[in-house]
């Protein structure tokens, strides 16, 4: 079973996301923002992190770009979601370390079909 | 009346008649001629006035006029970055509404409350319906502020057809329509969008199967003249009457306020590939008939977009002969995980002339590159450790490796992510070997290729850059600040620089000075980007070897490149003489 780690500040698209995961047979453990994102991994270490953009704080790209220059854990596929459309937000959130970057609202079949294409990568 | 004259004339009249008569005549007739004179004098200065008044009243309707043109402008870019604000805000609730509704969906499938499922499923269309709405006024809004980008690539235009066919096929059998594409299997590649084309193509066929029950809908591409090509969509549904076809390409107009009612859809799809067509110097026209079926035609007015190509070619004639290089330094750098795939690149490679280096991984490719030098480096996207993405931007990051060209060779068909990320170019496995081969022939004479300097900081503009020296075989070296700038110019002769003085790191001053007292780059040709002319030396501009492009925001690559080929031409001649 693959364990999905969802960083997501808004709490009803937390709870639908990681509720609708869950039916698929993924475990999901939820962050709030950004900060706690390296903590989580260490202790959790999970196969696939799913990262909403604009969080308060520490925001999705500076989360993305200190776990991948951190010395452990930085090669966890990361997969953007984000309600900013525009190719230049794609780029942005590639050149910060994601693999992969899908548009809110979730399309999940094409979720789902990325987060078993990258898991244990 | 001039003295002079009225002496004369005095004179005159009292040679012809009785000094009394004429004394009195005279002055008669001097009064009248003073008069008409003064009234003359009067009318003059009225007109003068009012010459003057007219061209103030004129002068000021002008100033009105461009003072409501940039409040236009500015209005304009508003109303984009607040759409481009809005869509991100309007997302946000639509993912729970829409995610919430699929949930419930599928949680009560298994409880078979059939009426919920119904009317969730009702939130759930409209929800969609109102992200298609966002998404087309989000392009809009693209084109208008001129955000949106061309991609061009070469595709099979018979292939586009048959996906746009595949991608409609279930929306067909909902109006019991037949679909069908017809193409010549002889058919030219074509060079353009194909990412906004097949959005064209959706949009126009999605519309014909909504417009036609139990009818057809054939895709046809054409060739009108040389060099030209189209493509209608034909259906036989109910046509417009020649009112409505007036209105068609206007946003958010329906043929009718009924067919919103009857048919659904945003309005903008015709509008919004009318916008596309003349982005992509192409056109949409249509013939119709009420009730006797509809055809649209878009019809690209080059087959081989852009004027570009043609110039490259001018380009071209002009680059010094290519001497081969050693052997021993046709090296490339392989960069992917499978082993497998490494020993079919190092075999094919291998037969022609080139060295291979590979990596497993991404995480030593900087160095590597450093210490190789490699012509070009192939790069595979999904590999453990750092992946493709990450490599390519960081070897583009780095001043020593920025140069080298990058191509993808991988299973993923992220094109246009790819390049814009800087790769010169993109390979999907299975690999297209005579390509590649084609592709890495041009970097073998690197060495003689002409030299650019360049000290562009911003990202995408020097992505931009790379891309379209690369295209010309030309070979460009970086310097960021000032002192990297006045080392590069006293050890390399270069054959053009590209001093780019918005950058806040660059002092145009003094590099312009540096320009005009180094031996081996005194006639090098100097494209100077700025927002002001005190940085450029008088004696220099009189020289003609510096080109000023005033901009006082970002650096216009369109105009660079324009000005590159100009200095191609100039010094083509010169060669001749």
């Amino acid at each position: 079973m693959t364990k999905i780690l969802l960083v997501e500040d808004n709490q009803m698209n937390r709870d639908m996301l990681s509720r609708r995961l869950i039916r698929r047979g993924y475990e999901v453990i939820c962050a709030e923002d950004g900060e706690s994102v390296a903590a989580l991994v260490e202790s959790e270490n999970p196969g696939v992190i799913l990262m909403d953009i604009s969080l308060p704080g520490i925001d999705g790209l500076e989360a993305t770009r200190r776990l991948r220059n951190s010395e452990k854990n930085n090669n966890i596929p990361i997969i953007a979601l984000t309600a900013h459309a525009f190719e230049s937000d794609e780029l942005e959130a590639r050149s910060a370390g994601c693999n992969e970057f899908e548009t809110k609202p979730i399309d999940l079949e094409r979720l789902l079909a990325k987060i078993e294409a990258l898991k244990g990568k | 009346m001039h003295k002079l004259l009225e002496r004369q004339l005095r004179k005159f009249f009292s040679e012809q008649l009785e000094s009394r008569m004429a004394d009195k005549s005279f002055s008669d007739f001097c009064l009248s001629i003073g008069q008409a004179y003064t009234s003359h004098q009067d009318d003059r200065e009225l007109l003068e006035r009012a010459l003057e008044l007219s061209s103030r009243e004129l002068n000021e309707k002008n100033q009105d006029l461009q003072r409501a043109r940039t409040f236009a402008e500015t209005a304009n870019k508003a109303k984009s970055s607040f759409l481009a604000n809005m869509s991100h805000e309007m997302r946000t609730p639509l993912n729970a509404i829409i995610g919430y509704s699929e949930l419930i969906l599928e949680e009560i499938s298994e409880l078979n409350h059939d009426e919920i499922a119904v009317e969730l499923d009702k939130i759930r269309t409209s929800g969609n319906h109102l992200l298609g709405l966002i998404n087309n006024v989000l392009d809009l809004a693209k084109i208008e502020s001129g955000h949106m980008d061309v991609n061009l690539e070469e595709f099979d235009i018979g292939g586009l057809l048959k996906e746009t066919c595949t991608i409609l096929q279930s929306q067909a059998l909902k109006n019991k329509n037949k679909l069908h594409y017809e193409f010549e299997s002889t058919l030219p590649q074509i060079t353009s969008d194909r990412g906004k084309i097949k959005q064209i193509l959706i949009n126009l066929s999605g519309n014909a199967l909504k417009f036609t029950k139990e009818g057809e809908v054939t895709l046809r591409v054409f060739e009108p003249e040389p060099q030209k090509i189209s493509i209608s969509i034909r259906d036989s549904g109910i046509g417009m009457s020649p009112d409505k076809l007036k209105k068609l390409f206007q946003p958010f107009i329906q043929a009718d306020s009924d067919t919103q009612k009857k048919f659904g859809g945003t309005g903008l799809g015709l509008a919004i590939s009318a916008k596309f067509a003349e982005i992509l110097d192409a056109a949409i026209t249509v013939e119709s008939k009420e009730g006797d079926g509809t055809q649209f035609t878009l019809t690209l007015n080059n087959r081989v977009q852009s004027e570009k190509s043609k110039l490259h070619k001018a380009a071209h004639n002009f680059l010094p002969n290519p001497a081969m290089r050693p052997d021993t330094e046709r090296r490339v750098l392989l960069i992917d995980d499978d082993q497998n795939a490494i020993e079919l690149m190092r075999r094919f490679l291998g037969r022609h002339g080139f060295d291979c280096i590979s990596l497993k991984s991404g995480a030593q490719a900087i160095e590597e590159a450093i210490r190789i030098q490699p012509v070009a480096i192939l790069l595979d996207v999904f590999m453990p450790g750092m992946d493709g993405w990450t490599t390519l931007s960081r070897l583009k990051e780095n001043a020593e490796t920025s140069g080298i060209p990058v191509i993808f060779t991988t299973m993923t068909d992220e094109r246009s992510l790819g390049l814009s990320l800087g790769a010169i170019d993109y390979f999907t496995k299975p690999i297209d070997w005579s390509r590649l081969a084609s592709v890495l022939k041009s970097f073998e004479r690197s060495d003689c290729k002409p030299k650019v300097l360049i000290t562009e900081a911003d990202f995408p503009t020097k992505n931009a850059f790379y891309h379209f020296l690369e295209s010309i075989h030309w070979q460009a070296v970086e310097a960021l600040d000032t002192a990297t700038f006045q080392r590069k110019i006293s050890e390399v002769k270069f054959d053009l620089v590209i001093l780019d003085c918005l950058n806040k790191s660059i002092d145009g001053m003094s590099c312009m000075k540096t320009l005009s007292d180094c031996a081996i780059n005194q006639t090098t040709p100097v494209l100077c980007c700025t927002n002001s002319m005190n940085d450029i030396d008088n004696a220099e501009l009189l020289k003609g070897r510096v080109k000023v492009i005033l901009t006082d925001t970002q650096v216009d690559t369109e105009k660079i490149e324009k000005s590159i080929y100009e200095i191609l031409a100039n010094q083509k001649k010169v060669n001749e003489i």
